[in-house]
């Protein structure tokens, strides 16, 4: 149970992960082998836990909170001291990340391999289905189509 | 409108590598590992044969090399490779 993972232990991050698949209370009890009132109360659970997760992230890195999607492992926030909106994920994979609206620019960064690796697995764990030719994007472009399609701006 | 998005913001001072210092040795000690010593030393064993061989091998007495679109072949052959490889390895590890 650390800050990475959004305190979730395994067994509640794979309850959370079968959620965000859409399947019922029900189904994930069968699957688990639990019942369904074991699997409500989790729910109450992972969302406390992400919640509070998500706030020490925007306190840690002084962030405006706008939403907060526990399902989906989203916070939507604004950076004052930057002028720009951000978005922190979680996942199972690459755990609590900040990622900052801006046009970035990989061309000089050494990160862009590991960054490119990261991308690729959070938008694996979502569901997000990535086109051929994303994979020859900056991370940068590509991080916003992982992350831009949860606002609206 | 959003723009792009990147783990860093504005301003701030990348860190070199996140995997250790990017110095020379750590470099060299990339590069010289068991499957690049064996692909060097096999491509330059080929090579050495090759040469020895090229008059028997060569037995129209002209380059082969710009024959028959040996050039353009083994481009194509190596780039389909190259691709094959590349997408099996991507699928093992979106398999793991």
């Amino acid at each position: 149970m650390t800050f990475r993972v959004g305190y979730l232990t395994p067994r509640e991050a794979s309850i959370w992960g079968l959620r965000r698949q859409n399947l019922t209370q029900s189904d994930i009890g069968r699957e688990l082998g639990v019942s369904r009132q074991a699997v409500h109360k989790a729910y109450q659970i992972i969302d406390h836990k992400l919640e509070q997760a998500f706030m020490e992230a925007a306190e840690t890195n002084n962030l405006e909170v706008e939403t907060v999607n526990v399902v989906e492992g989203v916070m939507l926030a604004h950076s004052p001291a930057h002028d720009i909106p951000v978005v922190v994920s979680v996942s199972k994979v690459n755990g609590l990340k900040v990622w900052y609206l801006y046009e970035g620019n990989c061309d000089s960064c050494h990160l862009e391999t590991s960054c490119r690796n990261i991308l690729e697995a959070e938008a694996l764990e979502r569901g997000i289905r990535l086109q051929s030719l994303d994979k020859w994007i900056p991370p940068t472009q590509l991080a916003k189509e992982i992350f831009g399609r949860y606002r609206d701006d | 409108m959003i723009k792009n998005a990147c783990q860093f913001p504005p301003g701030a001072v990348k860190p070199e590598s996140i995997h250790g210092p990017r110095d020379q040795s750590s470099l060299l000690k990339k590069i010289l590992n068991k499957r690049t010593l064996f692909l060097v030393v096999s491509l330059l064993a080929l090579t050495v044969l090759y040469s020895h061989s090229y008059s028997s091998l060569n037995w129209g007495g002209s380059p082969v090399l710009f024959q028959d679109w040996y050039i353009v072949k083994m481009s194509f052959y190596t780039y389909i490779s190259g691709m094959i490889t590349y997408y099996f390895r991507e699928y093992r590890r979106k398999k793991k």
